[in-house]
């Protein structure tokens, strides 16, 4: 992965320094409310329900086990012993204190990390593919390409009071899994006719309360041009987004009024006049970039190992695990492999101290002393031999990191909801796992198949609602928690958003609702025919229909 | 618009000379002084009979690219810097100018005094500000500009080019391979 080199380790401590310097101040009554929000927030500081909430960059999802282990430290000494990680492959601690944040900030810089632009109105961490090097259908390595825009968009003097916060993501393999028509700007690597590989640019999606899938605005950018036409778009939307009102101000809503080529017209325009500068990329920026994610040195007798298979066929239960949570990899004999951070019982995304230490661990021992985040909110461990799976199998299961659901109804995102946030109308968290409660049977849960289900406490849309497969989003009706249930959402290169089933279902009759369309699901599918596909070819109404009967019945 | 008594010119506190004249107001037949874009055009950016120096003041829509031939002898450019009022929060600093200052700097030439006024013209701003070429700062009432000064200084390196700065990390990662 990345490693920081002097200067990206100066910078960055001087960013720290600043920031303490801003803490004092603002602690020493020099620095105003208002003033220090915008500084902070651009620090990843945000002042919430009951304590202040610190979001730290986990960079498209890439992370060290020394860096894993840093965040169990915090964890521990600052937090109350545990993190969320989120849908933006970040982590946020809920639970420190304010003027410690500066001392944090300043441990996370010693194993190079950090928390800025993780909020405010600039450029966000970039987000990826959480099997970037090691995907099947991958046309290329996308984590150099993320390390250069992280880099240009970092501490970026024009880019930093935009009109609205700016998300950027990145996929280069055939199965979309990093939601990128959900992004301000997405990015999907692919070849021309002539057999070159560039970038196809869309612009304007975004999720939260005015949710809409971006446009493409270039098919084909030739690979030189990555960080000047980034450029280009977010001047143009700096310079002509609106700022008046914050739900309008997102560039997704600039790019729906105007229209996608109007749009790609100003951008041209304004990229015609930089394409030439030293934004250009040289091959060398490239190939350096790319030798620090150079494929590991992968073991040559991995596929030779027997016990992988015999385990299959003797334990069950590990057969059940590796079916769920374990996925192909490009190198013969090794696997990536899913951890589950949706336990019963647990908030979606928490994760113990003592956990990562453990998986902190196990990624030194079985892959590589690396792991990722999903913007499902689980972890993965990218390069395990398979002859290692049921070791690494049996040890996770001791901390309850080997639950066999990924993919499945129980896997749901989530956000913090009422529990935590601010700015949520209800709680999700409670939600979450009343379902959970009601799902228990794996058997179940295997039978539905692929069911992506996302959840929001607020408009907002930080669990992604309106792209589940079932979305669930909390909102505030005659002073309850009410919840609005969407379906055919998809984040992927199909993706679309979902359909409101009906009016919004009070707090003690969502889970008999969901259970009423999985019924129907259940009923109406064909063959191996996943939800969304039955929905797509069936509609609203059967779902509708039982949703509310099972409703008057109670 | 009442000037601040002092301003920041190349990372020193200056008394400030400037006055801007609001389009309500007649000129002053002397000292130093802005108007507005509309002002100037009208009198296509020649004040023979006013004695001191007259500037353009660009609100922060301004295409600058457009206007720049009409305003490209202008001794100083005033680009505002606003905290505006949105529905929901009431503070929103508004980044639009630093857009233009770079377009100025880098795109049209100008080689002249670029200014920044408004309220969001703290400390904390000046040094991406700098960056992006603007040389002289009207702080916003209550800033201690001694530790103003010191905000300068606070990072050694930057990412991106920009119009001023140091050479960019990855121009110099460049040059040492």
């Amino acid at each position: 992965m990345y490693r920081y080199d002097e200067y990206d380790q100066k910078i960055l401590s001087e960013r720290v320094a600043q920031f303490r310097g801003q803490m004092q101040r603002y602690l020493a009554g020099e620095l105003s409310d208002p003033d220090f929000r915008a500084l902070r927030l651009m620090n990843g500081l945000y002042f919430q329900r009951f304590a202040p909430m610190y979001r730290i960059a986990i960079p498209y999802g890439m992370l060290s086990s020394t860096q894993l282990r840093k965040l169990a430290e915090i964890a521990r000494q600052y937090d109350r012993g545990y993190g969320h990680f989120t849908t933006r492959q970040n982590i946020q601690f809920n639970w420190c204190k304010t003027e410690d944040i500066p001392d944090i900030f300043a441990e996370l810089a010693s194993v190079e990390m950090h928390s800025v632009q993780t909020s405010g109105n600039c450029i966000r961490n970039t987000t990826t593919d959480q099997l970037a090097g090691v995907a099947v259908d991958e046309l290329e390595d996308p984590r150099p390409y993320c390390e250069l825009i992280r880099q240009w968009s970092s501490f970026h003097p024009e880019f930093a009071y935009l009109p609205r916060k700016f998300k950027i993501a990145v996929s280069s393999s055939k199965q979309d899994r990093a939601a990128v028509q959900m992004h301000d700007v997405g990015v999907y690597m692919l070849r021309n006719e002539a057999g070159e590989i560039g970038y196809q640019i869309w612009v304007g999606g975004g999720l939260g309360r005015t949710p809409i899938l971006s446009t493409k605005i270039r098919e084909f950018l030739e690979k030189p041009h990555l960080l000047s036409y980034l450029e280009a778009i977010v001047r143009v939307y700096n310079r002509h987004g609106r700022r008046n009102d914050t739900n309008r101000a997102r560039i997704k809503i600039m790019v729906r009024d105007m229209g996608g080529e109007a749009f790609a017209e100003l951008v041209e325009n304004e990229w015609n006049k930089i394409k030439d500068s030293y934004l250009q990329l040289t091959d060398d920026d490239i190939l350096r970039m790319q030798s620090h994610f150079t494929q590991p040195d992968y073991d040559a007798d991995a596929a030779n190992d027997t016990q992988f298979e015999h385990y299959l066929n003797s334990d069950k239960g590990f057969a059940r695990w590796v079916q769920h949570n374990v996925t192909e990899h490009k190198q013969p004999g090794y696997r990536a492999v899913y951890i589950s951070l949706k336990a019963p019982g647990i908030p979606p995304g928490d994760c113990t101290h003592e956990q990562m230490d453990l998986i902190a661990d196990l990624a030194d021992q079985y892959s590589l002393g690396e792991l990722r985040t999903t913007h499902d909110q689980n972890l993965v461990l990218a390069d395990v031999r398979q002859g290692d799976l049921y070791a690494l199998w049996q040890k996770l299961g001791e901390q309850e990191l080997a639950t066999p659901n990924i993919g499945t109804l129980n896997d749901m995102i989530c956000c913090p909801g009422l529990d935590f946030c601010g700015l949520a109308n209800a709680g999700s968290i409670g939600i979450a796992e009343k379902l959970n409660q009601r799902f228990d049977d794996l058997d179940y849960l295997y039978d539905l198949g692929e069911l992506k289900l996302k959840m929001s406490g607020c408009m907002n849309g930080c669990g992604h609602h309106s792209v589940g497969h079932i979305g669930i989003l909390g909102v505030e009706k005659k002073g309850g928690e009410w919840y609005q249930l969407t379906l055919g959402g998809d984040a992927t290169h199909d993706a679309s958003l979902g359909d409101r089933v009906g009016p919004a279902i009070e707090k003690d009759q969502i889970v008999d609702a969901i259970e009423a369309i999985l019924t129907v699901y259940v009923e109406q599918r064909e063959g191996d025919e996943r939800f969304l596909d039955t929905y797509r070819r069936v509609g609203m109404e059967p779902f509708k229909q039982r949703v509310y009967a099972t409703k008057e019945a109670a | 618009m009442t000037p601040a008594p002092n301003a920041i010119v190349n990372r020193q506190v200056v008394e400030n000379h400037w006055q801007h004249i609001d389009d309500d107001s007649a000129l002053p037949d002397s000292g130093d002084i802005t108007v507005s874009l509309k002002r100037w055009q009208e009198a296509e950016g020649q004040f023979p009979d006013h004695v001191g120096q007259v500037a353009v003041r660009l609100s922060n829509d301004i295409d600058v690219e457009e206007v720049y031939p009409g305003i490209a002898h202008s001794p100083m450019i005033l680009l505002d810097f606003p905290i505006i009022d949105t529905n929901k929060r009431g503070y929103h600093p508004d980044g639009k100018a630093y857009s233009q200052a770079r377009l100025l700097r880098e795109r049209c030439g100008y080689r002249g005094e670029i200014r920044a006024h408004g309220q969001e013209v703290i400390s904390d701003v000046l040094l991406y500000m700098e960056r992006c070429g603007i040389n002289a700062f009207e702080m916003r009432e209550g800033q201690n500009l001694g530790k103003a000064i010191a905000c300068f200084s606070e990072f050694s390196e930057a990412y991106q080019g920009a119009a001023s700065g140091p050479q960019p990390i990855f121009l110099r990662r460049r040059a040492a391979t």
